[in-house]
């Protein structure tokens, strides 16, 4: 019974990584990672949240999301990005990009305003450990202070370069990126690797990443030099570092103008950032889910 | 009212016949291939140009592309001249007698092909 039932789950579990490596899917995949020449416009409502790792910043909500897209030619324009793609074949292409550093929406006034109005986070402490508790684990003591007191750190803008390759229902991309606003002069970089799934008005996205941050971009929004340790902050310089990514999607389309959307990502930060005084959390989730209406 | 109205339905039937019967003496004037898609601005390619009519001994051809273009002195009768298109709507090739009168005409259609773009990632895709 037991070897059966290990063997009925071997097969199980066969079939699930042979479909989810080999199985053609019902209808294209292709068509989901292609856009039609001209303006898209689309307004999303929903709920959700991008989860803010920074000390007594609230989790940033988001309720309505917008979707501005133009495709010109070589020349692409999506919410914040902007994207000129020179070499492109059938299953590849390499752009030129321009995108926000997601760092910086973490230290934005918005945020800033949550964290003020929130009166008690309900993260876990970050008093280390009494000896002998649990696993010997080297302890990263960090001192608190006010974080309205540290230096502002400024939204950045990075642009680089951006090759994907598609394969059956797969997309490998990898990216490098330096910083064009000159505020850490920081450099960034992924690779990625997303398998889609479409099943008549079904979508599933699966992915994961692996980002790579330098070690001026790290010090520039984690760091904790002069006026950070004024505010009560522990010193703490930023080194270069990996944020690692799962991420999942499911949309379904009820026709053409209306759809549900929903997104979630878990990301661990390494401990290059994660041991910033700065850093709350070092295990983020992010979500949304809500309906779309594309004009 | 109601006679004015049957009236007036008659002479345009009449006209119409009357244009159907002169065109039909004209000739005609052929184009191949007739439809031109681009996924780019322009449409550019090379046409063949089949021609014949009883009017008139030596004719032009008007071509209405980027520019208007006119190829005289050739005879009532042609097949296979060839000539390059190119245009961003539909070309317009005429028959024309000697004195430049239109005999005949006939039309390249242009389609444009949306062209689909590859993206960086699926539409709504949040983080």
């Amino acid at each position: 019974m037991t070897v059966l039932g290990s063997c009925s789950l071997g097969l199980r579990v066969l079939f699930l990584i042979s479909a989810f490596f080999l199985s053609p899917t019902a209808s294209s995949t292709d068509s989901a990672y292609l856009a039609d020449e001209g303006v898209s416009l689309g307004v999303s409502l929903g709920y959700g949240q991008l989860a803010n790792p920074v000390y007594k910043k609230d989790d940033i909500p988001l309720y309505a999301l917008p979707r501005i897209e133009l495709f010109a030619g070589d020349f692409s324009f999506a919410n914040t990005q902007f994207a000129w793609t020179p070499v492109w074949g059938n299953n590849y292409q390499v752009s030129l990009f321009t995108q926000l550093n997601e760092d910086g929406l973490y230290f934005t006034k918005h945020s800033a305003i949550l964290a003020a109005v929130r009166t008690a986070s309900g993260r876990p402490s970050m008093t280390p450990p009494p000896p002998g508790s649990g696993v010997e684990t080297p302890v990263v003591i960090k001192r608190r202070g006010d974080i309205t007191k540290i230096s502002k750190r400024k939204l950045s803008a990075m642009s680089g370069i951006e090759a994907i390759v598609d394969w059956q229902n797969w997309r490998f991309s990898a990216y490098w990126s330096m910083e064009l606003t000159n505020y850490h002069k920081g450099l960034q970089g992924a690779l990625s690797a997303q398998r889609l799934f479409l099943f008549d008005q079904h979508l599933v996205l699966l992915g994961v990443e692996l980002q790579h941050l330098s070690a001026g971009l790290v010090d520039y929004y984690y760091g904790s030099a002069l006026q950070e340790m004024g505010a009560g902050f522990s010193p703490f310089l930023g080194h270069s570092s990996q944020k690692y990514n799962l991420k999942a999607g499911y949309q379904y389309q009820f026709n053409q103008q209306w759809q549900f959307i929903s997104d979630i990502k878990y990301q661990r930060l390494s401990s290059g950032i994660a041991d910033s005084p700065l850093i709350n959390d070092s295990n983020l989730l992010s979500f949304y889910a809500g309906f779309a209406w594309n004009f | 009212m109601m006679l004015l109205s049957k009236l007036l339905s008659f002479l345009l039937i009449c006209s119409l016949v009357y244009i159907d019967s002169t065109f039909a003496k004209a000739g005609y004037i052929e184009v191949s291939p007739e439809n031109c898609v681009t996924v780019e601005q322009d449409c550019v390619m090379d046409v063949s140009i089949n021609w014949y009519t009883e009017v008139s001994k030596t004719v032009c051809i008007r071509v209405t592309d980027q520019q208007i273009r006119l190829f005289c002195h050739k005879p009532s009768q042609g097949q296979n001249f060839a000539i390059t298109v190119q245009n961003n709507r539909n070309i317009v090739l005429e028959l024309l007698s000697e004195q430049l009168e239109p005999l005949e005409s006939t039309e390249i259609s242009l389609f444009h092909q949306h062209v689909k773009k590859r993206r960086r990632d699926i539409a709504w895709s949040i983080f």
